[in-house]
């Protein structure tokens, strides 16, 4: 909603630079971003019907499922008139349209309801995991970025280099184990025999920064693993197209540095590939994080989703399904404005 | 800094360069002389394979080490040995005393940077201008090779730029620095006709107002006797006929050399007249003369005996056994 009525500023921003008043810098500056503006605007626009549906999506599978949540609440032995009122309380006994009406006037006006287990508030919940997630995630896709970008963009320019040799081997290695075999593994190497750092445990971001981060570590390279492995060969792939290209000869003639080279010219143009690929493994990553969370005991909202699937937690599921929904989105969106930046040529289509 | 007077601004000596994938090296340009003075335009002609390309890209070292490499001779800058200088000095001649027109003006221009941007490198590189004054350069540069609203166009990208517009950026580049050398690899092949004319022209009316030694290579005789004072051919790695532009298009001492010019439209009435066969591929040279088995005047020693590139005149060269005695036919002839 916010997406659509957002809208009409832009366009009488755009309106106003093409009225011909380009001469002042602040115009002209609107005139450039003015295809990025259209471009975030529509994107914010469209995020609204799609969370729409996605959210109803996950709705419909749940109506769909056998189990009955209010059995599973209240437990195998409860009496058929226990969960008939706790049905009509939950208002499982209304149409599902109804209740996907209701709950979507809810999220309208600013709640995502209440969790059926002691009823605290979803967002609540969700708050409570979304740090722990938030680091976990965030930390991995920043190793991702600062390990696998500028070690592809190397190799890349140096084919058959010993980085490049040694690089791709450990890249085939690291892209055949799954993440939660590796985080056993570093669980049992670091922790259990090294004793160097902590293995599982709940971590408090509110306490000791140190120890939080200490028990990050294992986590945070248990997902980026093989995540950096595959943007390592994404950006590989993409330096060595780049430095075979006239435009890079043209730069060496005119007298640049290897390494100018490298971190101006190869970079931007080798770049949106990765990029990409660094969007869509967000979302990747978060759906990963839910196992490493269960395996290190972590109180993330991976693990809430989880625990709110098997409990049947409709509330609590759809909240965090929206709100991982909307994060990818909004990381999807980040990926075309570096699109856009990176790829002139791209920008007017 | 009298050197200049006495001393050729670029003189390529015994130059060498061998296909260097799998295996033994194999030569493919050899026993190239050349030598350019300040102000002169000198031609490099030949098919494709001919070695031209290569030569006059040697000459600043950017072939890939993997694929070609120079494996003798000597590239001097005014004296200056190129070929054994170390990569951090190499670099300083780059942009700065020799400056590069490559071919496909669609490829050669980064996508990713707007012109101004692309054109600030080399200075910034080169010149301590400071980023206000660079930008004043880069403007001049702009109008200096005839690009309207150099304003305007400085903050484009390429692919907002026509062929010939981009083709002058290029140029533009290549004399940013005002190199004392300017090597043009087939600069007009990639254009259409009508802006072929005009950027050589432009290339041509540069080179002497900013007193470059100019190297051209191309396939298009056309082009050389547009623009050139001095002209090399080359034929399988070699320097068949080194001549002025008026000398060898009017009195020719190389069978090759006579047949490119029987070759060309409007010489003579007419069907146009091809050279029969195919250049030997790269580093299968055949004996003794190379062009023989294509050669109409070629007779059984040609293949035995290796010809030297002799001087027939004062400015004159041509690699052929027989040259003393055939009677060869130039244009207008």
């Amino acid at each position: 909603m916010s997406g659509i009525s957002g809208r009409g500023p832009v366009v009488a921003l755009v309106g106003g630079a093409t009225a011909g008043r380009g001469a002042k810098p602040a115009n002209r500056f609107v005139q450039k971003a003015a295809p990025l503006l259209r471009m975030v605007a529509r994107r914010v626009g469209i995020a609204v019907p799609l969370l729409v549906l996605v959210s109803f999506s996950v709705f419909a599978i749940s109506s769909i499922s056998t189990a009955d949540p209010a059995r599973a609440i209240l437990g195998e032995g409860a009496t058929p008139q226990s969960v008939a009122q706790l049905r009509h309380q939950l208002g499982l006994d209304q149409s599902f349209l109804h209740r996907y009406w209701d709950w979507l006037s809810g999220v309208a006006h600013g709640g995502l309801g209440n969790s059926w287990y002691g009823n605290i508030p979803v967002l609540t919940k969700i708050s409570q995991g979304l740090p722990t997630t938030i680091s976990l995630v965030l930390a991995a896709m920043i190793l991702t970025a600062v390990v696998g970008i500028p070690l592809g963009l190397y190799a890349g320019m140096r084919r058959g280099g010993k980085v490049d040799t040694i690089a791709n081997s450990l890249a085939a290695i690291g892209l055949a184990m799954p993440e939660f075999w590796v985080a056993l593994v570093l669980i049992l190497l670091l922790s259990v025999k090294l004793r160097v750092l902590p293995g599982t445990g709940a971590l408090t971001l509110s306490g000791d920064p140190w120890q939080a981060a200490r028990h990050l570590i294992i986590p945070v390279v248990a997902i980026a693993l093989p995540q950096i492995c595959a943007l390592y060969r994404q950006t590989r792939a993409s330096a060595a197209i780049v430095a075979q290209q006239d435009y890079v000869r043209t730069a060496r003639a005119g007298g640049i540095s290897e390494w100018s080279l490298l971190r101006t010219r190869v970079a931007k143009n080798a770049l949106v590939a990765p990029v990409t690929l660094l969007g869509l493994q967000l979302g990747r990553m978060i759906g990963i994080a839910a196992v490493v969370e269960s395996v290190y005991g972590l109180h993330g909202i991976g693990s809430i989703a989880v625990q709110a699937a098997l409990t049947s937690d409709l509330p609590v599921v759809l909240g965090v399904v929206l709100v991982t929904a909307a994060v990818v989105m909004a990381a999807n969106l980040l990926t075309d404005i570096a699109t856009y930046y990176l790829a002139p040529k791209a920008r007017n289509s | 800094m009298n050197r200049t007077a006495d001393v050729a601004a670029l003189s390529i000596g015994g130059l060498e360069i061998s296909l260097v994938q799998g295996g033994r090296p194999v030569p493919v340009v050899t026993g190239v002389n050349l030598s350019v003075n300040k102000k002169e335009v000198l031609g490099l002609v030949g098919e494709s394979g001919s070695g031209k390309s290569l030569t006059s890209l040697a000459a600043t070292r950017l072939l890939d080490p993997r694929v070609v490499r120079t494996t003798a001779g000597s590239v001097k800058l005014f004296g200056k040995e190129l070929l054994t200088l170390p990569e951090a000095e190499m670099r300083r001649v780059r942009g700065k005393e020799i400056g590069i027109i490559f071919q496909d003006p669609m490829t050669s221009l980064d996508p990713a940077f707007t012109i101004g941007y692309q054109l600030n490198c080399g200075l910034r590189w080169h010149t301590d201008l400071t980023r206000a004054a660079a930008r004043n350069r880069v403007l001049e540069l702009l109008g200096l090779v005839g690009i309207g609203d150099p304003r305007r166009r400085v903050d484009q990208y390429p692919h907002q730029l026509s062929g010939g517009t981009r083709q002058r950026v290029m140029i533009a580049m290549a004399i940013a620095c005002e190199p004392k050398v300017l090597i043009a690899d087939e600069p007009t092949t990639a254009l259409d006709a009508t802006t072929q004319a005009q950027i050589l022209e432009l290339i041509a009316s540069l080179a002497t107002t900013m007193e470059m030694a100019t190297v051209i290579t191309t396939h298009d005789l056309g082009v050389v006797a547009d623009v050139c004072d001095r002209v090399a051919v080359m034929y399988a790695g070699q320097i068949v006929e080194c001549a002025t532009t008026d000398e060898l298009f009017y009195r020719p001492k190389h069978p090759y050399t006579e047949r490119l010019l029987q070759s060309l439209p409007g010489v003579r009435a007419g069907r146009l007249q091809g050279i029969p066969g195919q250049p030997p591929r790269s580093g299968r040279f055949p004996q003794g003369c190379r062009f023989a088995p294509r050669c109409p005047y070629a007779r059984p020693g040609c293949s035995a005996d290796d010809p030297e590139l002799t001087r027939v005149q004062t400015d004159h060269a041509a690699r052929c056994l027989r040259e003393a005695e055939l009677e060869l036919t130039g244009v207008g002839a």
